[in-house]
């Protein structure tokens, strides 16, 4: 009885294995598909679809523009700098925006928005207040000699139908000199 | 008596090079100043001519000059000595598919702002976005070179796009006049 089970128990592993990585190829990883991906220097943009399901060939969901990350120091005796953007923009006709956040890989997400029956997203740099406060610090700080530090941030935007798009960039602030 | 003169001699030489190294020390001290005074002597020039460039090697640049428009420097509240520098708005565009990478805000030789691009052709920047604006000090009156304002600082904003090609604007606003007044009460001992 107990040659006989042992084998059984074995080939049961073994099928399941096989259905499991089955599974993974169909779906290519465990991570959203990335259907559309551009590079630019330091810059990513990329849209995506979920790992589960087809996914459409030409998605509607459009890369979100984030136009002139800025970082400036308004004060030059105090280390405390801001973070901004001219706008964030991203639209998803016919489907609904569902969310775009903001987050300062360093902190977290910083800033969330959430769509209410709306098909584009735009937030001006009004909408921030005077921008995200952070250490402008010292003179390299950040890899720039004549810079301080570098902030690397992410922008991720989700509509309705499970679409997502980010955009991945760094900017560097204006150092600090006691 | 032959030595005494010589020593006489010596001694009075050697005041006089006392004399001059002390003179010589004076003169330098002036000259460099404490770090306010270059600042002072920097801005006592007066205002710089405006200048705009483009940079590169090539007959048809695909950047534009930068348009910094408005340069203002106000003081809004008289009595604290602090004012503040602004433009309307900072513009530059470079012809697809080159991209701007980016602009850069200097006053005084100080950087204060840095744009990054991010896929972007051109570039626009709101003068609200550096709300309240860039903080300097006002200034005595006549201290920039312009009677009755206070101190003139020197600008540059310089672009740069993704074929190598380079803008730059050069420039220079003045402040209005403004000290720092400490009122002191007044007790009366009674």
């Amino acid at each position: 009885m107990r040659k006989f089970v042992i084998p059984m128990l074995l080939a049961g592993l073994m099928l399941t294995a096989a259905f499991v990585m089955v599974e993974v190829a169909r779906g290519q990883g465990f991570g959203p598909r990335v259907i559309k991906h551009e590079t630019q220097g330091e810059n990513v943009r990329e849209v995506n679809a979920p790992a589960q399901g087809d996914g459409p060939q030409q998605p509607a969901i459009s890369f979100i523009d984030s136009p002139t990350a800025t970082c400036y120091q308004p004060d030059p005796a105090v280390d405390a700098c801001y973070l901004n953007w001219y706008y964030l923009s991203v639209s998803a006709s016919p489907n609904y925006m569902i969310t775009m956040t903001v987050t300062l890989n360093a902190f977290g997400p910083v800033a969330h928005m959430q769509g209410f029956f709306q098909t584009s997203m735009y937030a001006p740099y009004n909408m921030f207040g005077r921008g995200f406060k952070v250490a402008c610090g010292a003179p390299g700080a950040g890899g720039d000699p004549q810079l301080g530090n570098a902030y690397a941030y992410t922008i991720r935007a989700r509509d309705s139908a499970g679409l997502g798009a980010a955009n991945y960039g760094t900017t560097y602030c204006p150092s600090y000199t006691p | 008596m032959t030595s005494r003169k010589w020593i006489s001699a010596l001694a009075g030489l050697l005041a006089l090079a006392g004399l001059a190294i002390a003179w010589g020390t004076i003169i330098e001290r002036v000259a460099a100043g404490s770090p306010t005074a270059l600042v002072a002597m920097a801005t006592r020039e007066g205002p710089q001519p405006p200048r705009r460039e483009i940079q590169g090697e090539s007959e048809s640049p695909t950047i534009t000059f930068i348009a910094n428009t408005t340069a203002t420097c106000y003081r809004p509240i008289a009595g604290a000595g602090e004012c503040y520098i602004q433009w309307n708005y900072l513009s530059v565009a470079a012809s697809s598919p080159s991209y701007i990478i980016s602009m850069t805000v200097s006053i005084d030789g100080r950087l204060r702002a840095n744009h990054s691009g991010f896929f972007q052709t051109s570039m626009f920047v709101p003068g609200e976005m550096y709300d309240p604006g860039f903080r300097v000090t006002c200034g005595f009156p006549g201290a920039g070179g312009v009677a009755g304002m206070g101190n003139t600082y020197s600008y540059i904003i310089r672009a740069r796009e993704t074929s190598g090609l380079a803008a730059a604007n050069y420039g220079s606003v003045t402040c209005p006049a403004d000290v720092v007044q400490v009122f002191v009460p007044l007790i009366v001992r009674h």
